[in-house]
């Protein structure tokens, strides 16, 4: 069964072809040139197809790539802002005001039993009150 | 099909083609219309539907003391705005907001209820506030990021920072008369977006990048400021004046170390504080001097060739008849029966009105009127403070006796505090007026100083000489004389006190009861480093400069010697209890070259 089909599709060139064998039509130098125009222009569309996909595809990423850096620049900006409002509570929490209150809290007084020193601190030079 | 059918196929068919070609000719006409005679129009509204002009704002500058403390900065909060008309179940959006902000319900119903096209809801609230309005996602309702002023350090400095409106407009202070320097410029771009809105990435063109306002370095140290601000206070609070003032100075390079008035304000929380509270009294308010005002005559009269140790005048409990007026000193035991015969030490320590007096007449209006000017009295500091007020004088060919007498010892003469500092700053700095400073540097958010304010010499005023005998005679007057209650142990002080009579405000006399107590002062005197000027306008209780001002200058003097480590000059006076040579458990403090920060 294998073999009958084999042998019926078989292409068959010249004379003393069966019948019922295909005989295969002889290939103007025309045609040949028209197939080889289909071929070579769908190849080139296939190309063109490939390449503007390609390059939708690329053009898709580096705007994907252009939506992230923007929504990171965003995050700089916030985390940015954040630092400042941060900078600022630092410096809110050790405000002169803040520290001398709390320091006035913690039961802290100014020293009154402060003794000079010279620059070579070797000389005691007075004592205070 | 009958040939009736066929007539009606026909007619059917010719009302078609009519009507199809009257369609035809009116979307031609119409497309002609678009594209032709109105493209302009609709090639806009495609640009607006597809473009956006992106604002780039700007940052406002950051101001700092001098040793780089945040004094004025931004940070991020968020506003929430409505497009009232678009907002279809206003009931349930104003019970959204409400419960989320926390602010009136009824408030927010009625901006609902506006007319306009855009309200705000509110404004500067907190980030995570804005965070949750825009989670709940009301239609009509937005938020936007907005960059909001803040004062870490409170209260601190508020009369020379000043503040800004709700958009960062510089309304008081330093934000006002730098307002153009801290704002900086805004910029803007041009980009697509997409139809969320989203900039399309790469579309951006014709893009002028905003350009952040400088940072501001203030001369003021925080530590010596608050100092000054908590020693001022004091005084504010016992004698419940109108007001007060005090300013500490490098008299060498004309900085402004501190400068504090009272009432003061929280730049932050203005709600409820009457606008005489923002004012800047040190640079804004004029006032007669009195007695302080009689070194620059004293130093008019060295200048001139009158011998220091000349005894100028005679006081006595009588006064001195000048034309159809009567100067008298103000007597206090054990001097009531006058100052008897002063020299130029005698009248600076015993404040004497009739050797002060005796002084301006004998250089006469020209001369003392050049000093006056000299000094800097006639001409505005030029600080760079908002509001700085001069008062001139009139021109000395018109000047009776009484008033050149009566400017002598400083009465018919208004300056404000920050003349006097500066006049002060003359004696301290060897003769040489140095022009007053409160900026030191304007520099880039990356750093680099754009413009760095170096001391400016303004005037050679007096010789060194004189300027040398001045602070003597300062010095005596702390030691001997009124201003006895500045001492500061181990430093060697100068000053001077005044206790003016206010100008009524009628415009002829003076006001009974009520004065101006003041006190100017030097420390350490013998190697100036600060000239304290401490001002306090109508006091209750007491109106000595003595008592009310001079405590102040004593305080501030004492604890910005500690702070500069500035060494003492003097020998200390032993504390009985605390033998000399003991060091155990004691504080030891390495002294060495003053610094101001």
């Amino acid at each position: 069964m294998a073999t009958a089909l084999r042998k019926a599709y078989t292409p068959t060139i010249g004379a003393g072809a069966g019948r019922n064998q295909r005989t295969a039509l002889p290939v103007s130098r025309r045609q040949r040139k028209r197939r080889n125009a289909l071929i070579f222009r769908s190849v080139l569309a296939g190309l063109l197809l490939v390449f503007s996909l390609g390059y939708i595809g690329l053009y898709a990423q580096v705007t994907l790539y252009g939506y992230r850096r923007a929504e990171l620049g965003r995050q700089i900006r916030q985390i940015e802002m954040e630092n400042q409002a941060l900078e600022a509570e630092i410096q809110t929490l050790s405000s002169p005001e803040r520290v001398s209150a709390l320091a006035v809290q913690s039961g802290m007084k100014p020293r009154d039993d402060v003794v000079y020193i010279s620059p070579s601190e070797s000389i005691s030079v007075a004592l205070a009150r | 099909m009958t040939a009736k059918h066929l007539r009606v196929l026909k007619k059917r068919t010719a009302w078609l083609f009519v009507i199809l070609t009257v369609l035809y000719v009116l979307i031609a006409g119409r497309l002609f219309y678009i594209q032709v005679l109105n493209n302009e129009e609709y090639c806009k509204l495609a640009v607006q539907l597809r473009q956006r002009q992106l604002v780039l704002t700007a940052d406002r500058g950051t101001i700092y003391d001098r040793v780089g403390r945040q004094l004025a900065a931004d940070i991020p909060t968020c506003s929430v705005y409505v497009h009232p008309q678009k907002v279809k179940d206003k009931f349930g959006t104003a019970k959204q907001l409400a419960d989320i902000t926390g602010l009136n319900e009824q408030s927010i119903l009625k901006l609902l209820m506006s007319k306009s096209k855009f309200v705000y809801i509110s404004r500067e609230l907190p980030v995570e506030v804005g965070d949750k309005v825009k989670e709940a996602n009301l239609t009509a309702v937005g938020v936007i990021r907005e960059p909001k002023r803040v004062h870490p350090a409170g209260s601190l400095a508020a009369h020379i920072l000043g503040f800004t409106d709700v958009d960062g407009k510089g309304l008081e202070g330093i934000e006002r008369s730098l307002n153009s320097e801290l704002t900086g410029q805004d910029g803007y771009a041009i980009a697509e977006v997409d139809s969320y809105g989203r900039v399309i990435p790469e579309t951006r063109r014709g893009s002028v990048p905003a350009v952040d306002g400088y940072d501001i370095v203030l001369t003021i140290d925080a530590n010596l400021q608050h100092i000054t601000e908590e020693a001022l206070a004091k005084t504010f609070e016992t004698y419940k004046p109108a007001g007060a003032t005090a300013i500490v100075m490098d008299p060498h390079t004309g900085e402004i170390l501190a400068l504090a008035n009272c009432p003061t304000y929280d730049p932050d929380n203005r709600k409820g504080v009457p606008a005489g509270a923002w004012r800047n009294r040190a640079v804004t308010d004029l006032y007669e001097p009195g007695s302080t005002l009689k070194l620059m005559t004293i130093a008019a009269g060295l200048e001139e060739g009158i011998p220091a140790t000349e005894v100028v005048a005679t006081c006595t409990n009588g006064g001195m008849q000048i034309g159809r007026r009567r100067v008298r000193c103000s007597l206090h035991a054990p001097y009531m029966a006058g100052h008897g015969g002063v020299d130029m030490y005698g009248i600076i320590k015993h404040s004497c009105n009739i050797g002060a007096a005796t002084i301006a007449l004998r250089l006469g209006p020209d001369k003392l009127y050049t000093y006056m000017k000299d000094f800097g009295f006639l001409d505005k500091p030029g600080s760079g403070m908002a509001g700085e007020t001069v008062l001139g004088l009139a021109s000395p060919d018109t000047w009776p006796a009484i008033k050149l007498a009566n400017i002598g010892f400083g009465q018919g003469i208004a300056v404000s505090p920050l003349q006097m500092a500066c006049a002060y700053s003359v004696i301290a700095n060897g003769g040489e007026l140095m022009k007053p400073q409160i900026v030191r540097e304007i520099r880039t958010k990356d750093g680099r100083v754009v413009e760095a304010f170096q001391p400016k010499v303004v005037r050679r005023v007096v010789s060194e000489a004189t300027a040398k005998q001045a602070i003597e005679m300062l010095i005596g007057c702390v030691d001997d004389g009124t201003g006895k209650s500045s001492k500061v142990n181990g430093y060697s002080i100068g000053g001077k006190t005044g206790s003016a009579q206010k100008a009524s405000t009628t415009g002829r006399g003076y006001a009974p009861g009520k004065y101006v107590a003041s006190f100017m002062g030097v420390v350490p005197a013998r190697d100036p480093k600060l000239v304290i000027c401490v001002v306090v306008d109508e006091p209750k209780g007491s109106h000595w400069g003595a008592t009310v001002a001079a405590p102040v200058f004593q305080e501030i003097a004492e604890k910005a010697m500690w702070y500069l480590r500035v060494p003492p000059d003097m020998p200390l006076e032993q504390d009985e209890s605390a033998p000399v040579g003991v060091t155990t458990g004691k504080v030891k403090v390495k002294v060495g070259a003053g610094h101001t920060g």
